[in-house]
Order: structure tokens, then C-alpha cells, then sequence
């Protein structure tokens, strides 16, 4: 069995790069692919700003894991980073790798589009799509891949629904707009709605935050059951979310060009009992941000 | 300074402060009122001798702009028709909506999804400056060398196609009119398209970013997220865009006048002169001798108010309904 661990991998060679695009320029499911992202060397800038500095991460196929640190460290530009979402802010570049199941998501003949399919995102706040219906919002990611046969939409639908455990609570009012229901079902809907697209990777922005503690429960119930299928990284600022919810831990923070970089990480007993850091410790012990 | 402790909190002129800009802010918004009400009610005045000759509805619906005589006994008969200004109003200003309303839309999606910062920003001032720019000017422009060349080019273009079967966009080859309905509502195209960018861009710019990067995320191209989420959401703000430019297109006067040729009656095709309820007003009024001439015209000047009316309280409407949408998304 592989060994479950994050490991901080830096100075480590670039893997050698698949030089096809197969796996991502496929549709996502086909066997042979784990989801096995790793980080080498990763710097995020803004402009001439250095946002994330040199991280090299491993993160571990089917599980949870939690990006922690103080605000301004640079987690979520990171977690964009993973599927190229920061592309859309102007100015924003990337050096380094990221490689998913061993091919560069960076590589030249890569479309960002097609990578997104593959690593889904959950943001900060609920993000229904206001003018569509709740039916409309988890098959809207559907009929962008091209699926358009109605039996296999309403199919995947209900299958990605009961995933994100609300098929019961919405199964009679699909109809309605996905804005009607309550903020936690809102952000249950925006992961059904990442999952019916079949992604290998789910990347999670603070998705409680902007939830009250009994829908955040429920979340994180779900990413609990969610882990066997799909690697997941979760940005919180919440440790003890991180402490529930998460397999692994990379710690990061602050650095003295304000750029944000990784302290440690490992798997999240021993980051929360045992870090190897002193500013780690400080962090979970809640001295500072 | 020190205060002593019998005024520590002063004399009450702070209440008499706030009650004194009351009544100042107050006495603003009566005199709106008032001026609103001034407006109507001699416009009704002015208007009353020509329902003497004939009646709204046949003011209304009347399809020729008769004039009057005066009658051996004194009396004045006479007929006003008000219908050939009011279809050039509503034909104008609709072809001006069907060019605006997709070329403003269009620039300003450009102007909020595509165009880089640099450029987004010189540009929108440029609109801007384009929105400034007096109806006079814009009607010189128009009437002159803009005019020859809409006639050598779109109108010639459309006549010999469209025009072959439909009459009403047919026009004579060997005399092609100077001045034309056709040609007023291109000048009302190019003078609202920069209201229609103008207000299109906040109302695009004000979906939030947070529902682009929800479709970008699950694997969805730029236009993707414009053409199923961004304009969607948009939809009712940008309806309310095009309304006020529509607004604007039916009031406006100088340039029209400048280039639609004022002739009477409803032409037989949209390259042949018209006129339009302002155009009417604006060149018959320093001629207009008689109670019922001058009534005539302030009969049409409701006309133009109740259709602007009709059409701002469409716009409230629809805004009231955009506002109730949002509310329910929080």
C-alpha cells in the first residue's frame, strides 16, 4: 500500500513530463488515472508580486487535503493555481509544475478549459447560477462536456444530487431556482455541480465560510464521504475544520517580500500534535493569525 | 476652551439646523413637483382650442395633417392628424433600437470580458465623450457628409436587395432621396448607441464574479460564461439599457429635423422623407399663427410626453422586477 503522506519535496527534479496530453484531453474517468497531483517548484505571481514562493507538494490521491495558514499567505492563489483558474485575474503567471497523473497541466499543448473539466472548484460563497434552476445548475457543467442525451443528463443529475447528499431534500423541486435554497444547500448544489462533471481533482475554497455551523457539519460530513472518490485539497482558515476534515496538512505562510510559502506539511495528527516547526506550532496553537 | 457644564449639550441648534435643511431640501422637491405639474397643465391649456375642431381621437388617428380654414361665420374647421409623426417616431426610433441595442450590447461586453485594462479604459472614456457630443453637431455631421454616404451605401445596398420585394424599403435609382426616415434613424443609432454602452457596462459589470468563475471553473470558455451566465444574469438590466436609450431616440429633435426631411404623410418606403412628432413640432412651431395651430402642436407635445411616460414607467417596472429577481438570489 502507498504510504499516505504528504511529503515537502523541494529540490526534487522535475518528473519526467508526459510529453501527450491524453489524460487530460480525454474526457475524465478513464481508468488508469488516480488523481495524483503533484507541485514542484510552484511560484504564483501577480504581476512582478510573488504571491506563492517555491512550493513542492505531493498531494496524496483519493483524500483530504487541508492548505492552512494565516490570511495573505497565499493558500487560495495556490489552490487556483492548481487548475488554472488564477489565469483569469490579468497579470497573473506561474512558474514551476503541476502535474497530474503525470502530465504537465502547464504544458504547452494543455487547454485550461479541458483542465478544469478534470479539477473541479468549489468557491468561498455558494455560486448557484441565479437564472438557472437546480436541475439546470448540476447539468449546466454537463451540456459544456457535450452530453446532451436528456435520459443521461437526468441520470447524472440525480446520481451527482444524492453524492452531495440533497438529492432527498431538492428531489421534488428541481424546478425551482437554485438561488431559492438555504446558503448550506446552495454550497451542497455548487459540489454536485462540480462532481457531475466527473472530475478527478475537487478543490475547495474556504467552502464554509460563509456558512452557519450546522450546514458546515454537513459539508464537511461530505467531503469525509467524498475523499474515497476524488483527491481533494480544501483551503480553510478554520483549524479545527482542517483538524475534522483533513487526511494531510501543508502549513504556509508569510514571508518577508510578503510572498507566501510552505512551512510544513504531513499528515494532520502529526502537523496538529507534532510539527516539526516552531511557527507551525505557534499557528495551531493559535499564537498568531 | 472649555465648556462650561450649563450648555454642555448645546441650545438645541442642531435640531433647529436639521429642521431648517428640512424645509430647504423640501421646497426643492415641491418646486420639481410644481414645475412637472406646470408643464402638463399648460400643455392641456394650449392644447385646448383644437379640440374646438375635432376630437382626441381623431387627432390621434387622423393620417393627414390638414390645417385649418376659417369659415365665413368666423368659426375655424380644420383637421390635425397626428398619426403619419407618430408612426415616424415609433419607425425611427425602432430602426435606431434594432441597430443600437446589438452593436452598444455587443461593446459593452467587449468592454467588461475582453478588453484588456489599458485598452478598457481609454475606450470607455471615448464612449463617454461620444455621448457628449451635442445633437446639433451630430445632425450637421449627418445631414451632410454622412448622409450622402449612408445613401451610396447601406440604403443603395438594401434597395437593391430587400427592396426588390418589399416596397417599403424600395427606393427611385435615378433619384434617390436626400433626406429620409431611414436615415433619421441611423442618426439616432449613432447617438444612443453610446448610452446603451454606457449603461450596458455597469449593468454587465455589476454580475458578480463569483458566478464567471463558478461556470469558468467546471470547464467553460469565455463565451461560454458570457452566453450562459453573464448575460442571463444581465438580461433584465440590459432590457432597462435599451428602454432609456429608446427613450432618448423617440425625444430627440435637432438632428432628426436636420435629416429627415419633414414632408407630411406616411412615405411609402423607409428611404423617402418623413417626420417625427419632435421634427413636427420643432419646425412648425415658429410658423404656427392661430390658438389652433399652436394647440395642434401642444396636442403633439402630450403625444411625445405620454409615450416617454409609458415608456419610463416600463423601464420602473422592470427594474422594480430585477430588483425583486436579486433579492431573491441573496
Amino acid at each position: 500500500m502507498q504510504h499516505p503522506e504528504v511529503e515537502l519535496k523541494s529540490g526534487v527534479t522535475t518528473p519526467k513530463v508526459v510529453p501527450h496530453v491524453a489524460a487530460v484531453a480525454s474526457d475524465s474517468g478513464t481508468a488508469g488515472t488516480t488523481g495524483d497531483l503533484v507541485l514542484q517548484n510552484l511560484e504564483v505571481f501577480y504581476g512582478s508580486f510573488r504571491a506563492v514562493n517555491n512550493v513542492s507538494l505531493q498531494i496524496e490521491p483519493r483524500s483530504v487535503t487541508a492548505l492552512i495558514g494565516p490570511s495573505g499567505c497565499g493558500k487560495s492563489t495556490l489552490l487556483r493555481s492548481i487548475n488554472r483558474m488564477h489565469e483569469t485575474i490579468p497579470n497573473a503567471s506561474v512558474r514551476g509544475t503541476v502535474t497530474l497523473d503525470g502530465v504537465d497541466l502547464y504544458g504547452a499543448h494543455v487547454d485550461p478549459v479541458r483542465v478544469r473539466r478534470v479539477i473541479g472548484m468549489v468557491f468561498q460563497k455558494p455560486n448557484p447560477f441565479p437564472t438557472m434552476s437546480i436541475f439546470g445548475n448540476v447539468a449546466s457543467g454537463l451540456r459544456l462536456a457535450g452530453i446532451s442525451t436528456k435520459s443521461e443528463i437526468a441520470g447524472i443529475v440525480e446520481d451527482s444530487l444524492k453524492k452531495a447528499a440533497l438529492w432527498s431534500e431538492v428531489k421534488d423541486k428541481l424546478d425551482e431556482p437554485g438561488t431559492s435554497l438555504s446558503g448550506g444547500q446552495q454550497q451542497r448544489l455548487c459540489i454536485a455541480r462540480a462532481i457531475a462533471v466527473r472530475p478527478e481533482v475537487i478543490l475547495m475554497d474556504e467552502p464554509c465560510s460563509a456558512l452557519d455551523p450546522i450546514a458546515t457539519l454537513k459539508i464537511e460530513e461530505l467531503i469525509r464521504d467524498l475523499r474515497t472518490e476524488y483527491t481533494i485539497v480544501i483551503v480553510t482558515h478554520n483549524m479545527q475544520q482542517a483538524s475534522r476534515v483533513s487526511d494531510s496538512t501543508a502549513f504556509f505562510s508569510m514571508g518577508e517580500d510578503r510572498g507566501g510559502y510552505l512551512v510544513e506539511s504531513g499528515r494532520t495528527p502529526q502537523i496538529f500534535t507534532a510539527p516539526t516547526q516552531q511557527l507551525t506550532e505557534d499557528y495551531v496553537a493559535g499564537r498568531f493569525g | 476652551m472649555s465648556v462650561t457644564n450649563g450648555n454642555r449639550f448645546g441650545f438645541g441648534s442642531g435640531v433647529r439646523a436639521d429642521s431648517l435643511f428640512r424645509i430647504l431640501f423640501g421646497s426643492a422637491v415641491v418646486v420639481a413637483g410644481l414645475l412637472l405639474l406646470g408643464v402638463i397643465l399648460s400643455m392641456v391649456a394650449s392644447s385646448m382650442p383644437v379640440w374646438d375642431i375635432q376630437t382626441p381621437l381623431s387627432f390621434v388617428f387622423g393620417d393627414r395633417w390638414a390645417g385649418e380654414v376659417t369659415q365665413p361665420d368666423g368659426s375655424i374647421a380644420g383637421n390635425y392628424g397626428a398619426f403619419p409623426v407618430i408612426w415616424g417616431t415609433a419607425v425611427s426610433s425602432l430602426i435606431a433600437i434594432l441597430i443600437a441595442a446589438p452593436v452598444g450590447i455587443l461593446a459593452a461586453v467587449y468592454l467588461v470580458e475582453f478588453a484588456p485594462r489599458k485598452l478598457a479604459a481609454p475606450l470607455t472614456f471615448l464612449v463617454e465623450l461620444m455621448a457628449a457630443i451635442p445633437s446639433v453637431v451630430i445632425g450637421l455631421w449627418a445631414a451632410g457628409d454622412l448622409s450622402i454616404r449612408l445613401r451610396d451605401s447601406v440604403e443603395w445596398w438594401v434597395a437593391s436587395t430587400l427592396g426588390r420585394v418589399f416596397p417599403w424599403l424600395s427606393e427611385d435609382p435615378n433619384a434617390p432621396a436626400s433626406q429620409s426616415v431611414f436615415r433619421a434613424g441611423m442618426v439616432l443609432a449613432i447617438m444612443i448607441i453610446p448610452m446603451v454602452v454606457a449603461v450596458s457596462r455597469e449593468v454587465i459589470r455589476s454580475v458578480p464574479q463569483s458566478l464567471r468563475e463558478g461556470f469558468i471553473g467546471m470547464g467553460a470558455t469565455r463565451w461560454e460564461t458570457i452566453r450562459h451566465v453573464v448575460l442571463p444574469a444581465a438580461r433584465v438590466g440590459l432590457t432597462g439599457a435599451v428602454l432609456l436609450a429608446l427613450g432618448r431616440a423617440i425625444g430627440e429633435t435637432i438632428a432628426v429635423t436636420m435629416v429627415i426631411g419633414n414632408a407630411e404623410g406616411i412615405p411609402s418606403s423607409l428611404f423617402l422623407p418623413g417626420q417625427t412628432i419632435a421634427s413636427k413640432i420643432a419646425s412648425n412651431y415658429g410658423e404656427a399663427g392661430s390658438p389652433t395651430q399652436v394647440g395642434a402642436l401642444a396636442a403633439l407635445g402630450i403625444c411625445l410626453f405620454a409615450l416617454t411616460f409609458l415608456l419610463s414607467l416600463a423601464i420602473r417596472l422592470i427594474v422594480r422586477r430585477s430588483m425583486r429577481q436579486s433579492g431573491r438570489a441573496r
